[in-house]
């Protein structure tokens, strides 16, 4: 608890199973995904978007996607680490 | 006295805060999905109202409320999806579309073919998911790559057209009665009819089950707010049944939508095995020792999920009236999405089908508000991805709040 304290990038891991990790994954994914389109409708010139909003926009959308798929993998880490330590109880 | 009267009138007012909150809670998405409505009412100047757009609300989302149905059980299992299902829908439709083309098929046996192939398809998964405990994910990922690969080779890389009328009726015309429905007036009054009955059949039973559970000595809810939720249903039935009426009558669709959605509500509210599912989803461990058998269940729900991705894949070719390799791109989240907008739970063991219908319509609305409304492609990719991140922060939210594993 005092170490958690004293280091401020200790962050606490989400809670949750392989499946939900898997869902989180998807949406940064499908995020990633919307934004690689965005990019594509404006230089195949099927927006009315500039370019230099998609670019922004769109940049901000994969950022934001590869944040959630970093939330997935948070979830797994701490599935994983928990699943260590129930093991390693009942072995006691 | 005074001081008694105070605090028996505060206790009343908090209680009635807290059923109105309560209210609040176990129909937020029918709330949502009344706000959204009324905001593209608004901005499209009731255009969203016309009855050509509220019969294609249907006709546009008809593929991912039968997919939403099957996607709900893997779902219930554990949080479990499958991936594969837009993959299937471009094989399924390929099939259909070179079968009827090429090889000059009928509709009936090119439609019995595909529904067995995309069994096939459903056995394949759902043996490697159920028996041989691949992890879900893995096993669709890989079904995704496979199927859409297949269907592009069917294809051979081009655009089918289907052609077939007797396919196309089935699936993509609409019901007129000789005699009602030819008149001069325009209306097609079977569809008007037919949503009146449906109204008075809902309200009737309503009556006589209440009537028949108070007999029996069971506890009912209060009858004022059950005839008014009643009321508020049987209203957009008619409604709904009226805009129907006045386009081009009861889609064929509309009928296997129904037929999917029925049957699947009452699988998994009123059979035992439908039950099994919801259990699994809760406590996998538990229901395994208590005698169930849950290979089976994980089984069957991918292998129902393949069939309705199959049938979806009908629906959607006899809508668009081609087939490419493109075709289903995507389903797979729009069925997801639904189902977790429905109420369906991450971790399983929770979710009903009339929630992903409201979550499927919703999406729905939310598509179609924004085509009627002009909105520019890639503003409509960043509203739903506005959307998702709604639904990503809401998710870290309650994680933290409630920590569960």
């Amino acid at each position: 608890m005092d170490q958690e304290n004293k280091n401020p990038l200790k962050m606490k891991l989400p809670k949750g199973n392989p499946t939900h990790a898997t869902l989180m994954a998807l949406v940064g994914a499908y995020l990633i995904y919307m934004a690689y389109q965005m990019l594509r409708n404006t230089l195949n010139g099927n927006s009315t978007m500039s370019l230099t909003v998609t670019c922004i926009v769109g940049g901000l959308m994969a950022l934001i996607g590869l944040g959630v798929i970093g939330y997935g993998i948070a979830i797994y880490v701490s599935y994983r680490k928990r699943m260590k330590e129930k093991t390693s109880d009942e072995e006691i | 006295m005074k001081a008694k009267n105070n605090d028996l009138a505060a206790s009343g007012s908090k209680l009635s805060a807290g059923k109105f909150t309560g209210l609040i809670k176990k129909y937020t998405m029918v709330i949502a999905l009344v706000v959204v409505f009324i905001l593209f009412a608004v901005l499209t100047e009731g255009r969203i109202l016309h009855s050509q757009n509220m019969s294609n609300l249907l006709l546009q989302n008809a593929y991912v409320l039968v997919m939403a149905c099957g996607m709900l059980l893997c779902i219930l299992t554990g949080g479990n999806v499958d991936l594969s299902v837009g993959a299937t829908v471009c094989l399924i439709g390929a099939v259909g579309a070179q079968l009827m083309g090429k090889s000059g098929l009928g509709a009936v046996p090119t439609i019995l073919i595909c529904l067995l192939i995309s069994t096939v398809i459903g056995v394949w998964q759902g043996f490697w998911i159920g028996y041989v405990h691949i992890p879900p994910f893995i096993c669709t990922l890989a079904g995704m790559f496979l199927f859409r690969g297949l269907g592009r080779v069917i294809l051979e890389s081009k655009t089918v057209p289907i052609l077939n009328e007797q396919f196309l009726d089935i699936f993509a015309s609409y019901i007129k009665i000789p005699g009602l429905d030819t008149g001069d007036s325009g209306m097609v009054w079977s569809a008007l009819i037919a949503g009146i009955a449906v109204a008075v059949i809902l309200l009737v039973y309503t009556i006589i089950s209440r009537q028949v559970k108070i007999k029996k000595g069971f506890k009912v809810p209060a009858a004022a707010p059950t005839y008014a939720k009643i009321a508020v249903i049987d209203a957009l039935i008619i409604f709904y049944a009226w805009k129907l009426a006045d386009y081009k009558g009861i889609p064929y669709m509309l009928l296997w939508v129904l037929a999917v959605i029925f049957l699947y509500a009452f699988i998994t509210s009123k059979t035992a095995f439908g039950r099994h599912f919801y259990a699994v989803g809760g406590n996998e461990k538990a229901t395994k020792l208590s005698g169930i058998n849950t290979n089976k269940v994980y089984f069957m729900a991918y292998t129902s999920m393949s069939i309705l991705a199959g049938l979806s894949g009908l629906l959607m070719a006899a809508r668009v009236g081609s087939v490419n390799g493109d075709s289903g791109m995507s389903y797979e989240m729009e069925a997801i999405g639904s189902c977790f907008i429905g109420g369906a739970s991450a971790y399983g063991g929770s979710g009903t089908v009339s929630g992903i219908v409201i979550g499927a319509i919703l999406l729905g609305v939310i598509n179609q508000g924004m085509s009627i409304y002009g909105l520019d492609n890639n503003w409509q990719y960043v509203v739903k991805g506005a959307v998702l991140l709604i639904a990503v922060i809401f998710d870290v939210v309650s994680n933290r709040k409630t920590g569960k594993a």
